[in-house]
């Protein structure tokens, strides 16, 4: 089955497939894209929100924080205005730290970074003389606000005192500053976690990076620097960062924002798959929807393409069937229009298919017919013409044995006898050439449903009075060209075979009807002449043309009458055919071509010879060249001749005739030719003749016109045709008349 | 053909709408250092020299293609964290570990490193207990046996000739035989040693005490073993004093936190730096540029140390081989530092004295 080329069915699953899937996956990734962008957008958004909302409550702590600074200056300072005595204020930055919920150590620096007192925690305060007295002038954050005279906050940074990283508040005052320590541990709490807004999160780093505060507001266990995130480079700058990080191995989206006050950054952020869990949602749903829709899409393609391509199975093993002969197929109704159509088409197709093939066979088998009639006119036509040669010379040559025994002879009722004898055997010979065309007809034209009546009153008398005749004309006139005689022994020939196939009566029918064709010129004139006969068997059926054929008693029929008719019809250009069933009758159809009505009426042809009776015959002595193949013909024709006083001049085929003429040319004074000749047939002879002497007449003979001569390209004024077989005396009349007018 | 093509598309696509977008398989080393309490300076800028490496190496694509991913884990100064610490960054998948950063955790740590067959890098490791052990615990920093000895012989070089001992008892791996071993040297040069003072600094020791007691031993100088922060206040304290004492030390107090802490009373402080700030200019840029900060010895430690493993790693990355690895090459070139293993994956490298002046380092011998 296999013959390389794509099948339909896979096509049809592919294409299908991918018209499924193609824009479900297009769109499902669109989505996902877009659904993606829209959350990261919207938690990066949320995230600068929080983080902001968070920034603003760490600057109001920080505030809180330094406004105790502040107010710690303010005592400082009043003590020294009222002259305090040593070691009140000392005291003072003792408790302010030991009271503190924030600062752990409070130094209280001079000018030069020297440390004039400090607070210290509980744990250490015996350890406060440690501290008195150390230079803290190295401290960048001391440097930085000496430099910058006003109040900052420090970045992350070890505790001299405890070791433990810290950020330290430090502020101008008076001539020196206060330097406030806090560590890490008790600014836990400064952010609040955000554990329960929408599952975020928050980090305090200093302005180098390092987180100060974790997620849970506590100091991380170890350090961690986050200076590496883009989002706290961007930060770093002054701008708002925001994007993907890893934190604690967990992908995150965050956004950090920079307080302006101390540097420090929160970065606001929650898990990533958190935060795009309705994506991962979306994905599995969509996973799960291209599946259902691939398994959807399978099932589907499979039914439609079952569904076409299981009736192009069908129609290929239907369409093979009719390849087999067998044209009439019934198709199951289809489930798509085009496929129904396609069905239509191969039932109309098989139908056709099996007309133009019934069509083929009667063409076929007319064709035989045909072949067949035409092998039997050229044997009746061969034997005919020899009979009429031979009949001319029974004819002739019993005339002559009449004038020569003289009248009263016994011999004479005999010889009566022979010639009517060859009138007879002349007549059978005649309807020989009529079948086997070789007759030449005189074609006129004649208007059918005017001309049928006036035969049928002469038909009427030959079927006999138990037959009833019945005419149905056409609706508008029948013109068709043919000759009179031969039309009415058609009408004749079927006119008796009805009789005889209808002995107990009967009704004989002749209708006409026009068959149209597009072509005007090929439309038609069908005469059907049906009779309620006994019909005929499909054996006799299929011979009824052939000449001899008869199922007449012997002696009752010559076989002729149909064949004659067939020959009739041939040579009218038209055609006949028969149908006939046994019991059922038989109705015969002839077709003719249909011709314009030549003017205003049919006109009669003229007499084709429009030969005039002889006056009287020529007294002169003339030679007349002769030339017949047949000798017979040549010997009566020579007898004929010099009975009448002529000089004839014999020759026995067209080559010794034209050697004749050459050597007598000018002392001929008629010639007789016979048409049918070796050598040079009698036409070629004359138009030689013609050439030497236009004048000549010449009379031709021939027992039937063939291809060899054409009666209209005659001159009537130097030619004439005489027809075998002729009496003596027709030929004696036909010489002198043409001597005496030259023609 | 066709359906072929079609179902790689199909295929193509969803494996694109299944696959997550998460980083691709990291070769993780950690970092074990101290970011608690009073010794943490020294980790603080050692983890900035380790994620240095790190960040160099992943700009310079990796490790076979690999992202190397930094782990941090805090020791607290003790042993039982530092193990903890080791084992948290073993089962979070580290293939190696930089650290620990003081003595006193690294004998633990380099006992269950090699138990665990995990390779540790002490960055600034001196302990004489570690030396010539066949074990896991490789270290780029010269044992102090040799660098106190040195330091012995600048001090008795500046003409000093009776030195008293002060050192930390809590970080006693290091300081005692880095104590001893001056001790001697200074002795074989002919130098007075008095008896040495030392202390806890985890019990919150007097500072302006331990001053007053060390001034009263009437010696020249003076020879700590504390970290930077005790030695800060240390240093404070003795200026207080108005000492004249020459104050000496070694690597440990000296890293950049001590000049800030210990203010103007550092001035005239000798110590061993194993660091050549003239030699590493470049590298010392780099730092400055990515910390804002003047890297000291322990960031340059660390930043050698993670190297070292990444460019074993980056022969094999299996942490199965590393050991051999560091043994079978040996020889590391680290920007313009030479790490050269001897079999016990120790080394003896070049150490520098310096002085402080107006509180920055200056060569006790500048070149001529």
């Amino acid at each position: 089955m296999s013959s390389g080329l794509p099948s339909i069915r896979r096509e049809l699953l592919i294409r299908l497939l991918t018209t499924a899937l193609v824009p479900l996956l297009i769109v499902g990734a669109l989505s996902l894209a877009l659904w993606s962008h829209y959350l990261r957008s919207n938690a990066l958004e949320d995230g600068e929100h929080l983080a902001l909302n968070v920034a603003a409550e760490l600057q109001g702590r920080l505030l809180a924080a330094e406004t105790t600074v502040v107010s710690l200056s303010q005592i400082l300072e009043r003590f020294e205005k009222e002259g305090a005595p040593a070691g009140a204020s000392d005291s003072v930055l003792g408790f302010a730290t030991q009271d503190s919920p924030l600062f752990e150590t409070i130094y209280r620096v001079n000018a030069e970074g020297i440390v004039m007192g400090i607070g210290l925690p509980r744990l250490l305060a015996q350890r406060q003389e440690d501290y008195v007295g150390i230079d803290l002038s190295r401290l960048p954050i001391f440097q930085r606000v000496k430099f910058e005279g006003r109040a900052l906050w420090s970045d992350s940074h070890l505790s001299l005192t405890t070791g433990q990283p810290s950020l330290t508040y430090c502020m101008p005052f008076r001539n020196g500053f206060l330097v406030a320590s806090t560590t890490l541990n008790r600014v836990e709490g400064l952010t609040t976690p955000l554990d329960d807004v929408d599952e975020y999160k928050t980090l305090l780093l200093d302005s180098k990076g390092v987180v100060l505060l974790g997620t849970d507001g506590k100091r991380p266990s170890r350090i961690l620097k986050l200076d590496h995130l883009e989002l706290v480079k961007n930060a770093l700058r002054g701008e708002t960062g925001s994007g993907s990080f890893q934190w604690q191995d967990e992908a995150c989206l965050g956004t950090c924002v920079a307080l302006p006050q101390t540097g420090w950054l929160i970065i606001a952020f929650a898990k990533t798959d958190v935060v795009l869990r309705t994506l991962s949602w979306m994905i599995g749903l969509s996973v799960v929807g291209i599946v259902l829709g691939m398994a959807l899409a399978v099932v589907l393609s499979l039914v439609v393409s079952n569904r076409i391509a299981q009736p192009l199975a069908v129609f290929s093993a239907k369409t093979r069937e009719i390849a087999e002969g067998n044209y009439v197929i019934p198709f199951d109704a289809q489930p798509y229009s085009e496929l129904d159509q396609m069905a239509g088409a191969l039932r109309q197709m098989g139908l056709a298919i099996q007309e133009r093939e019934q069509r083929q066979q009667a063409i076929e088998a007319e064709l035989r017919q045909s072949q067949k009639m035409e092998a039997m006119g050229k044997l009746v036509g061969g034997i005919a013409h020899d009979f009429n040669n031979m009949l001319q010379g029974i004819r002739g040559f019993t005339e002559l044995a009449k004038i020569e025994v003289g009248d009263g002879h016994a011999a004479q009722d005999s010889l009566d006898e022979t010639l009517s004898a060859c009138s007879r055997a002349t007549e059978l010979v005649q309807q020989l050439l009529i079948f086997s065309r070789k007759d030449k007809p005189s074609p006129t034209h004649l208007e059918l449903n005017t001309f049928l009546p006036s035969s049928l009153k002469m038909l009427r008398r030959v079927v006999g009075e138990q037959i009833t005749i019945e005419f149905t004309p056409s609706e508008k006139p029948a013109w068709i060209l043919i000759d009179r005689v031969q039309i009415e022994q058609v009408f004749m020939n079927l006119s008796v075979n009805a009789s005889d196939a209808m002995p107990k009566g009967g009704r004989l029918h002749f209708s006409l009807v026009h068959l149209e064709a597009d072509d005007p010129a090929r439309s038609r004139v069908e005469l059907s002449v049906s009779d309620t006969g006994h019909g005929m068997r499909p054996e006799v059926l299929a011979r009824i043309f052939d000449p001899f054929f008869t199922t007449k008693d012997v002696g009752k029929g010559t076989g002729l009458g149909l064949a004659t008719v067939y020959g009739i019809m041939q040579q009218c250009g038209g055609s006949i055919r028969v149908e006939s069933e046994p019991g059922k009758g038989t109705v015969f159809h002839l077709s003719f071509p249909r011709v314009a009505a030549p003017g205003d009426a049919t006109v009669a042809p003229a007499d084709a010879t429009g030969t005039k009776p002889s006056v009287g015959a020529a007294e002169d002595v003339r030679t007349v060249l002769v030339a017949e193949d047949d000798a017979v013909l040549r010997q009566l024709i020579n007898g004929v001749l010099k009975a009448e006083g002529y000089v004839p001049l014999l020759a026995e085929n067209g080559l010794r005739a034209v050697e004749l003429f050459e050597l007598n040319a000018d002392c001929i004074s008629l010639v007789i030719l016979d048409v049918v000749m070796p050598g040079r047939n009698g036409a070629e002879v004359a138009e030689h003749l013609w050439r030497r002497r236009p004048e000549l007449p010449i009379l031709f003979i021939s027992g039937y016109f063939t291809d060899y001569l054409d009666p209209s390209l005659i001159p009537p004024e130097k030619g004439r045709i005489l027809r075998k077989p002729y009496g003596q005396q027709q030929l004696v009349a036909v010489l002198r008349e043409m001597l005496a007018t030259g023609r | 053909m066709q359906r072929r093509v079609l179902i790689h598309l199909l295929v193509g696509l969803l494996l694109f709408l299944v696959s997550s977008c998460g980083d691709g398989p990291s070769l993780r080393i950690g970092f074990l250092g101290t970011f608690t309490g009073r010794f943490s300076d020294l980790s603080m800028s050692g983890h900035n020299g380790a994620i240095l490496a790190v960040e160099e190496c992943n700009k310079a694509g990796g490790i076979q293609g690999r992202t190397v991913e930094l782990l941090e884990e805090d020791d607290r100064a003790d042993e039982a964290s530092a193990l903890a610490g080791l084992r948290s960054l073993e089962s979070r998948g580290c293939v190696a570990v930089v650290g620990p950063m003081i003595s006193k955790t690294a004998l633990p740590v380099a006992a269950e490193a090699t138990r665990l067959n995990l390779v540790v890098v002490g960055p600034t490791i001196s302990t004489n207990q570690l030396t010539g052990i066949d074990d896991s615990f490789f270290r780029v920093y010269t044992p102090s046996e040799y660098t106190s000895r040195q330091l012995a012989r600048e001090v008795h070089a500046l003409g000093m000739r009776r030195v008293i001992g002060l050192y930390d008892l809590t970080n006693r791996a290091h300081t005692e035989g880095a104590y001893f071993a001056f001790r001697d040297e200074f002795l074989k040069l002919g130098g007075e040693v008095l008896p040495p003072i030392t202390f806890a600094a985890n019990e919150q020791p007097s500072f302006t005490s331990l001053a007053h007691r060390v001034v009263d031993q009437g010696a020249d100088s003076v020879f700590v073993l504390m970290s930077t922060m005790d030695t800060a206040l240390f240093s404070q304290c003795l200026w207080k004093l108005r000492s004249k004492l020459l104050l000496c030390c070694s690597d440990w107090s000296g890293t950049g936190d001590l000049a800030e802490f210990a203010g103007r009373s550092i001035d005239g402080l000798v110590f061993l730096h194993s660091m050549d700030p003239q030699a590493n200019r470049a590298w010392v840029a780099n730092y400055r540029k990515r910390f804002g900060k003047t890297p000291d010895f322990a960031a340059l430690r660390c930043y050698e140390a993670a190297w070292v493993l990444l460019q074993a790693l980056a022969k094999d990355p299996a942490r199965a081989t590393l050991r051999t690895q560091l043994l079978g090459l040996r020889s590391f070139q680290v920007g313009e530092s030479l790490i050269e293993f001897d079999a016990f994956g120790d080394v003896v490298r070049a150490h520098h004295p310096y002085r402080f002046v107006a509180g920055k380092m200056e060569p006790l011998h500048p070149n001529p």
